[in-house]
């Protein structure tokens, strides 16, 4: 039987060890698959192509020079670049001393839009699994998480943000976080 | 703090968002608990999962470029494994748990930057800008200041000049003035050391002092009548009377014609105000042609001889007239003696 596409794919955990052997193929391989996906994270946390290109530098070279670090039992190589990213752009937005931001929920307005070129099924799908899990967790508790996560503001920052006591911004950010967790763990299904 | 405690807390941990205290408390804890370990990252999938809600933007090629070319780049750092300056197994090594309890999250390390920000490159061109305009400006005005310094200097002594001219000029209006004074002022009126200017009937001028004293004391006396010369056959003789203003007053106007001069003896006329002169007219056909001024002495008396004015010649009567002492150029006094041809 002739394998199919998904059979020959390189595993991304696969890529990363390639890479600690100083892989650059390997490096340039993973570069493409996940660069439009966090570029787009930056650029939506720092809103300036400029300083989202920037990042995403400095992301990759981390990623070249720590991939020794990276341990696969704790958690996906997704989730691995995708916290060094959040990382990576949270300092640069707490240096550059920004702390203007569109609303929150601007960027969660549903589109259909996808950006040409990109023809990952699988991103595409799973996208679709994490708007329809937020659809379903209440507002309120919707907002303080992607305040929390693509802000990175802090508890007291929010609650001053939105006028609420911190204890009800905790429990707001946590059930979200959590109830969020619940819904992917049914309908996600990470794959590299 | 008990486990109950530090697993409310990693919520919170997967979206980095303990403080620092609440962080490194469970940073202790995770050491020790595997269930909280693996359910934290668990929770970091989710939360890595709202990456999925940004859009994707495809990295531009050049950026690929640059970062591919980067990693190849002398001085970057190789994957800890083939470091060559690092004898151990890359297998063997420690995975590192950042402070901020993220899974697999190395401590970033400094990063020399590809190039500055272009926000940050305009501003740098921009204040570069603004630094070289404010000194070529400043260059500028200090030369504009300095021009006008020199300028200013330069007006201060024209002005100095204009005042010393001014004040010749000052003087020499009030010699001037007093000149005229000199002119106005009958010769009795006329303080020491003043002589009067001639008159306008052609009276030799008078000798300065100095010449009057080197020739010995002068005699200041008005003039007289000269005794009435020998009758000339070829003079005609006008007499005339004084008018109302002066009813004694007597004058005899002779003309030589082969001669072409005139003689006017006057008597018993009163000197004349001061500032004031006789004159004789000269009436050709009604309009007065002016002759010369003379004043009187004490005893009324005067004498005035000179040739005949050209446009005079032809005169049927005479007169004289009170008039300002340097005489004038028609009649505006009054007459005091008149006189014509029969």
């Amino acid at each position: 039987m002739i394998p199919g596409p998904e059979q020959v794919r390189i595993s991304d955990e696969e890529l990363v060890h390639a890479i600690v052997r100083g892989d650059e193929h390997a490096f340039a391989t993973l570069f493409d698959r996940y660069n439009s996906t966090l570029l787009g994270f930056l650029l939506r946390i720092l809103n300036s192509k400029a300083e989202a290109e920037d990042v995403l530098q400095e992301v990759f070279v981390q990623v070249w020079q720590h991939a020794p670090d990276y341990n696969e039992t704790r958690g996906r190589v997704f989730t691995w670049l995708v916290t060094i990213a959040r990382s990576r752009a949270l300092d640069r937005l707490r240096a550059l001393g920004s702390r203007e931001r569109t609303a929150t929920r601007a960027f969660y307005e549903r589109t259909d839009n996808v950006s040409d070129g990109i023809s990952d099924a699988i991103k595409s799908e799973q996208r679709e699994m994490v708007r329809r899990a937020l659809d379903e967790i209440p507002e309120a508790h919707r907002h303080t998480l992607l305040l929390a996560y693509f802000e990175g503001l802090s508890q007291s920052e929010i609650a001053a943000r939105i006028g609420k006591p911190i204890g009800t911004v905790k429990t707001r950010t946590r059930d979200g976080i959590r109830k969020l967790h619940k819904l992917l763990n049914k309908r996600l299904k990470p794959k590299s | 703090m008990n486990h109950e405690e530090y697993k409310a807390m990693l919520e919170l941990a997967a979206l980095d968002a303990l403080d620092e205290a609440e962080s490194r408390a469970l940073q202790e804890h995770l050491e020790t608990c595997a269930e909280c370990r693996e359910e934290l990252d668990e929770l970091h999938v989710s939360a890595a999962a709202l990456v999925y809600l940004t859009e994707p933007v495809e990295a531009p090629t050049e950026l690929r470029a640059s970062i591919l070319e980067g990693i190849r780049a002398p001085g970057m750092r190789r994957p800890s494994g083939l470091d060559a300056s690092d004898g151990g197994d890359a297998a063997e090594r420690v995975t590192e748990v950042s402070s901020s309890t993220q899974s697999n999250v190395a401590p970033v390390l400094p990063f020399r930057r590809r190039n500055w920000s272009t926000a940050t490159s305009l501003v740098a061109l921009a204040a570069s800008i603004v630094f070289v305009v404010l000194v070529v400006a400043l260059f500028v005005l200090w030369n504009r200041n300095r021009a006008m310094q020199l300028e200013l200097a330069r007006l201060t002594t024209r002005n100095q000049e204009m005042q010393t001219e001014l004040a010749r000029l000052s003087q020499r209006n009030e010699e001037m003035q007093t000149e005229l004074a000199r002119l106005s002022i009958p010769k009795e009126g006329l303080p020491d050391g003043i002589e009067r200017l001639p008159n306008r009937n052609n009276e030799p001028p008078k000798e300065t002092p100095e010449q009057q004293a080197s020739k010995g004391p002068v005699v200041d006396e008005p003039p007289v009548a000269e005794p009435p010369s020998t009758p000339d056959p070829d003079a005609r003789v006008v007499a005339l009377a004084g008018t109302g203003r002066a009813p004694q007053a007597r004058a005899s106007l002779s003309y030589n014609s082969r001669t072409g001069v005139f003689t006017l003896s006057v008597s018993s006329l009163q000197t004349p105000p001061a500032g004031k002169a006789y004159q004789l007219w000269y009436l050709v056909k009604g309009r007065p042609v002016a002759g010369g001024v003379f004043i009187t002495g004490p005893g009324g008396q005067a004498m005035m001889r000179g040739p005949l004015p050209p446009q005079a010649r032809g005169a049927t009567a005479f007169t004289v007239t009170l008039e300002p002492s340097i005489g004038s150029n028609k009649p505006t006094g009054e007459k005091y003696l008149l006189g014509a041809l029969s």
